[in-house]
């Protein structure tokens, strides 16, 4: 508070005027600094009254003869400036929270890497305390031990270290229940310790009924947390809890399923020798295909996912075909049944379902004579004609890596003879231009 | 010293923003309010602030219109000019973007971004 400003609003202006001049002696208004702000340069006064606002000295009125209006007034002004402040205080408090709500709530809860909500966990109550530290921390159930996730500013604890379940953090942990310690060095908890930390705030991480770990704000001057602070602790931690909770769920599935692909891409190989690595690498040629095609990164995940599981369907075809060398007609009729069995095979399992039809798809052929749809052109699924080129190109190549030039410029000149009839031209010539790009041709020439 | 003015015809709400910036004052910030746009023009011909935070539904004359003049009559690059709405149509931003607005701001306003947005254009240390 500045008395500079408390008295240049035109309503005080007009009545310090009035009560200078019904007064009709030398009186002039100063900063704490001993600027004249208001009034007459009072040279020995004889009155000199301090302007002071909880215990602070703002300024000081000056007069020739003490006059008690207008010390009186000031002191008016000056409390109800501060009782302004006071509910000034109280609304921002709740704008802040209202920031947070609608800011913070919707990144956190949006984010699905664990390790970027704790990131951003820490970095929204950075900003939402006079904290000067803080820590976010996981407990680990098996070792009954914090790994502490994410940390700022004056903070002892380092990223990935591990600690027990101990002081103010352990004591919140257990009794699942947020805590303001305004004192640190007179809590039993932490005295032991030996840290900086004089005030700390610390809320749980919780999910559902379950306790995750504990985010807490710490400050190495001794100061105050209010009981308003530790609601939005609380509120930051609740989300953060269970987004934390949401995105190691996401991160088990999204294993579960790379665990089932493996195994299923395994089942395939072991049944047909033929096809050993060739999953792999039509893969690794579909993302080359996609990474030029400008795929964003989780599109491109899903294309990795649908060029190795394109020939699960081969699980259901009989081993003595696949053995077979040269296939007869109704042989190679039952062959062509692989792409069909592996579409129903993969659309048990729902996580996957969006690849089935590229699955389906990949044995069609640009012009319309491919099967089992006969569907043409760009009726075909963009990863089914992705695929469709690299595994003709696998397929030419004969499995062997393409570690030199000849067989590889061979191959893309085989590849290019069917372009338009079997596969889509201009995946082709992005494949070709892609294999040149990346020096994956040539290379070793 | 850096000066800061505050227009809007809703007292609390200059109460409210008076109060953010007064965090700054011991920094060497100057805070000056006015609740119409005439007393905005005056305070900014005398006092010559760096940063203006404006409101845009004011009775005597629109936030888009000081700003307007503000950027056309005076320095435009000089004085950074805020504007605040609590509406937060798309074609207000807009509007505010060809007055010559260099930000925009809705309220209830995020107090944090207010200081670390000031601290930014006026260059005070955090």
């Amino acid at each position: 508070m500045k008395v500079k400003r408390l008295i240049s609003k035109p309503e005080t202006v007009a009545v310090i005027n009035d009560i200078k001049k019904t007064a009709a002696t030398p009186v002039g208004i100063y900063s704490e600094a001993g600027e004249l702000l208001w009034g007459d340069a009072v040279e020995r006064p004889v009155s000199r009254h301090e302007i002071k606002a909880q215990g602070k000295l703002l300024g000081w009125i000056s007069a020739a003869q003490d006059v008690p209006a207008l010390n009186s007034f000031l002191n008016y002004v000056v409390a109800k400036e501060e009782l302004i402040n006071r509910l000034a205080d109280e609304t921002l408090e709740r704008y802040k929270e209202i920031a947070m709500y609608t800011g913070v709530m919707e990144k956190i809860t949006t984010s699905l890497g664990v390790e970027e909500i704790a990131r951003l966990a820490i970095q929204e109550a950075q900003n939402m305390t006079a904290a000067t530290g803080g820590a976010l921390m996981l407990w680990d159930k098996k070792s009954n031990k914090f790994r502490v996730l994410s940390t700022f500013g004056t903070e002892e604890l380092a990223v990935g270290q591990e600690r027990n379940v101990a002081g103010v953090s352990g004591s919140v942990l257990q009794k699942r229940k947020a805590e303001i310690v305004n004192d640190l060095r007179a809590d039993s908890r932490d005295a032991a310790l030996g840290s900086k930390v004089r005030s700390l705030m610390c809320a749980p991480l919780k999910s559902g009924q379950d306790v995750i770990g504990i985010l807490r704000v710490s400050s190495v001057n001794p100061m105050e947390f209010s009981a308003g602070e530790l609601n939005m602790l609380v509120s930051l931690a609740s989300a953060t809890g269970m987004a934390i909770q949401n995105a190691s769920f996401y991160a088990e599935l999204k294993q579960t399923l790379m665990s089932i692909v493996q195994v299923l891409v395994q089942a395939v190989e072991i049944k047909d020798p033929h096809t050993s690595g060739h999953s792999k690498r039509v893969a690794h040629y579909s993302i080359l295909i996609g990474k030029k095609l400008g795929l964003s990164p989780a599109r491109l995940a899903r294309l990795k996912l649908a060029a190795l599981l394109h020939d699960i369907g081969k699980i259901g075809i009989d081993d003595e075909i696949l053995k077979q060398p040269n296939l007869s007609l109704p042989d190679q009729e039952s062959i062509k049944k692989h792409s069909q069995y592996g579409a129903d095979l993969l659309n048990h399992i729902k996580e996957i379902r969006d690849i089935v039809p590229a699955v389906r798809a990949h044995h069609e052929r640009f012009d319309g004579k491919g099967f089992p749809d006969g569907i043409k052109g760009e009726d075909i699924p963009l990863f089914a004609r992705i695929i469709a080129v690299a595994d003709s190109f696998d397929s030419i190549c004969d499995g062997h890596e393409q570690d030199s030039y000849i067989v590889s410029q061979n191959a893309l000149q085989s590849l290019q003879a069917r372009s338009s009839t079997e596969l889509d031209p201009e995946i082709v010539r992005v494949f070709c231009q892609a294999l040149n790009d990346q020096d994956q041709v040539g290379s070793s020439s | 010293m850096a000066k800061v003015l505050i227009v809007d015809d809703e007292p609390h709400i200059r109460i409210l923003l008076e109060r953010i910036l007064e965090a700054m004052e011991d920094e060497g910030l100057e805070i000056f309010s006015a609740g119409q746009g005439n007393d905005a023009w005056q305070i900014i011909h005398s006092q010559h602030p760096e940063l203006v935070f404006l409101d845009i539904v004011m009775p005597d004359m629109s936030g888009f219109e000081l700003c307007r003049r503000i950027k056309q009559e005076l320095d435009p690059a000089g004085i950074h000019v805020v504007l605040l709405t609590a509406r937060g149509q798309e074609s207000d931003r807009e509007k505010g973007k060809q007055a010559g607005a260099d930000g925009y701001i809705t309220k209830p306003f995020n107090p944090s971004l207010i200081v670390k947005y000031t601290r930014q254009v006026l260059n005070l240390e955090g």
